[in-house]
């Protein structure tokens, strides 16, 4: 299998290497054979920030057929918004006031946008929340690795409280079958499910932007 | 400077616009995207509407046959092909329109039959036969416009003296244009007849050693009154002089760009391949020496380019030097849409991080 290249005309833009691999894999469960000889497959970038991938919008609008943006919202997804259409605007007049919650998807003359705010276009979070979503309900470890997070907290753990949930699921992560499987390893490993609803509403979002 | 440019039926194009353009302006774009035309429609509009500068890319792209029968050389140019199509009959029509400061010029070229066909047709039949249209040209610099005759396939006989052409480039006009071919030498010599200790000169023999750091003076023997001119090199800690062509292809190209550039003065200047015979290492060099001399001596500079290496390197400068975004922009030529994509220098070092290509 060979993963589509830079040159693509398709492309989805992202914030790291997690939400690269957790999207490409989550979208393999979904039935996306990842390959250059499928020609709706996007090359995925992780863009080395939020704020680089904001950034790169106007090259990637004025260079690419279709482009996707998944960033997360963090704080407070209105400003985080409002970031993203300062950059597009200009590509997509009829850019709306507020993301649609199925995943936002603009077109322009043959040109398609589609903007994702981790974890639901909604919330304030990151990509950590959506994948919270795929942790199975019965799981008891998810519950216990939340209670030793905050043990983790109250000992004196160095991360930010913005980070609680990325600690949480990593900690979690550390106690699978393989202990601290990445995050895409971890979907295609069913250690995650695939199937929460607002799974099920991204892969529809990815398949609107990319597939049809 | 032109701030925005549209052809009609020029070419390639039926109907194609750049906007916002600034001192320097690169084209990229796939082969045959049209880059080379959009250098040619800006040098026929700033020779302002003169019918030789209809003559210049026909003689460059070899649309042209001719014979020599001392002392005239004939030539016959085939003028169709700067019409859309590649196609002529009457009323075909092409233009190129622009924006400058306060000035908008544009030039018209319209096919039409001589008023007094019939005469001309009686003519025509003995000594000029198939001369049936004219080729009317009107400019900012010719506004009653010009009259010139050619056969219904879009022919146009014309004689020239043997030895007069080559140096028609020589005489003072708005735009220069170097091509993919190289500058002759022996027009490189009479330009550097007029650079020579000037203040200019120190600056070329600088541009020199950006490929060659030990050039240390630059000289031409030979010349017009002989067969063909040499340049010669001499490099520093050493006894004898080189011949230029010795230190490989990049320095000669390096050195037509600069006396072209010294030349275009106040003016334009046009470069086909920007990075032709330059190796990658040299190109952002190559990039700081045109932008440094365009905003010196008032130059825009329109070039093109298929490398990447030459894109990146005008990436990296404009990390360096994020003035460059105001300076320089990038246009993404493309005949599938009407207008030219363009980005800025900024957004150009965003691609080169982000492994966009805006070649297309």
């Amino acid at each position: 299998m060979a993963y589509p290249k830079e040159n693509c005309a398709r492309r989805l833009i992202v914030e790291g290497i997690d939400d690269k691999f957790s999207i490409i894999n989550l979208m393999m469960r979904h039935g996306w054979a990842w390959d250059v000889s499928n020609d709706f497959i996007p090359f995925v970038k992780d863009a080395g920030g939020v704020n680089e991938a904001i950034e790169s919008l106007p090259t990637a609008i004025k260079s690419f057929s279709r482009i996707g943006i998944v960033v997360d919202a963090d704080m407070n997804c209105t400003t985080r918004w409002d970031q993203i259409k300062a950059k597009a605007i200009g590509y997509f007049p009829k850019f709306p006031e507020s993301p649609d919650l199925a995943g936002t998807i603009l077109t322009s003359g043959e040109k398609r946008l589609g903007i994702w705010l981790m974890p639901n276009n909604v919330d304030s979070g990151k990509l950590e929340d959506f994948l919270a979503t795929l942790v199975p309900k019965t799981d008891q470890c998810w519950s216990w690795a939340d209670t030793a997070t905050k043990g983790a907290v109250s000992r004196g753990a160095q991360f930010s409280q913005g980070d609680f949930i990325k600690a949480h699921i990593h900690t979690w992560l550390a106690w699978g079958r393989e202990p601290g499987l990445p995050f895409g390893t971890a979907i295609t490993a069913a250690t995650f499910l695939h199937d929460s609803d607002i799974a099920i509403t991204f892969v529809g979002w990815m398949n609107a932007l990319f597939a049809q | 400077m032109y701030n925005t440019l549209s052809l009609h039926n020029f070419r390639g194009f039926s109907h194609y616009s750049l906007s916002d353009l600034t001192r320097i302006n690169l084209f990229v774009g796939k082969n045959n995207a049209g880059k080379t035309s959009v250098l040619e429609a800006i040098e026929i509009l700033s020779h302002g509407g003169r019918p030789s500068s209809l003559l210049r890319s026909p003689s460059r792209r070899g649309e042209v046959t001719s014979e020599i029968r001392d002392p005239v050389m004939k030539a016959e140019y085939d003028i169709r092909y700067l019409f859309h199509q590649h196609r002529i009959r009457e009323g075909s029509t092409f233009e190129i329109q622009a924006n400058k400061e306060l000035a908008s010029p544009a030039i018209k070229c319209i096919i039409r039959r001589p008023e007094n066909e019939m005469e001309h047709l009686e003519l025509s039949e003995q000594d000029e036969p198939g001369m049936t249209y004219e080729l009317f040209v009107t400019g900012p610099e010719n506004e009653k416009g010009s009259v010139i005759k050619i056969s219904t396939e879009g022919i146009l006989a014309s004689d020239f003296r043997r030895g007069s052409t080559p140096y028609a480039q020589l005489a003072p006009q708005a735009a220069v244009f170097l091509g993919t071919e190289g500058a002759d030498l022996n027009i490189l010599q009479k330009m550097w007849d007029d650079i020579v200790l000037t203040s200019e000169e120190e600056r070329i023999i600088k541009a020199l050693q950006i490929i060659e750091p030990e050039v240390e003076r630059l000289a031409f023997t030979g010349g017009p009154s002989r067969w063909s001119s040499i340049a010669w090199i001499k490099l520093k800690n050493d006894e004898e002089r080189v011949p230029l062509g010795s230190l490989g292809d990049g320095i000669r190209r390096l050195l037509s760009l600069a006396i072209y550039a010294a030349r275009a003065s106040g003016g334009i200047l046009l470069i086909d391949e920007i990075d032709t015979g330059l190796h990658y290492s040299t190109l952002k060099l190559m990039w700081q020496f045109i932008t440094e001399v365009a905003v010196r001596l008032d130059i825009q500079v329109f070039a093109t380019t298929h490398s990447g290496d030459c894109l990146r390197a005008l990436a990296w400068l404009n990390e360096e030097k994020p003035a460059y975004e105001n300076i320089v922009s990038v246009y993404r030529v493309d005949r599938s849409s009407e207008q030219a994509t363009r980005y800025s220098a900024g957004e150009i070092e965003v691609a080169e991080r982000q492994q966009i290509e805006v070649r297309g």
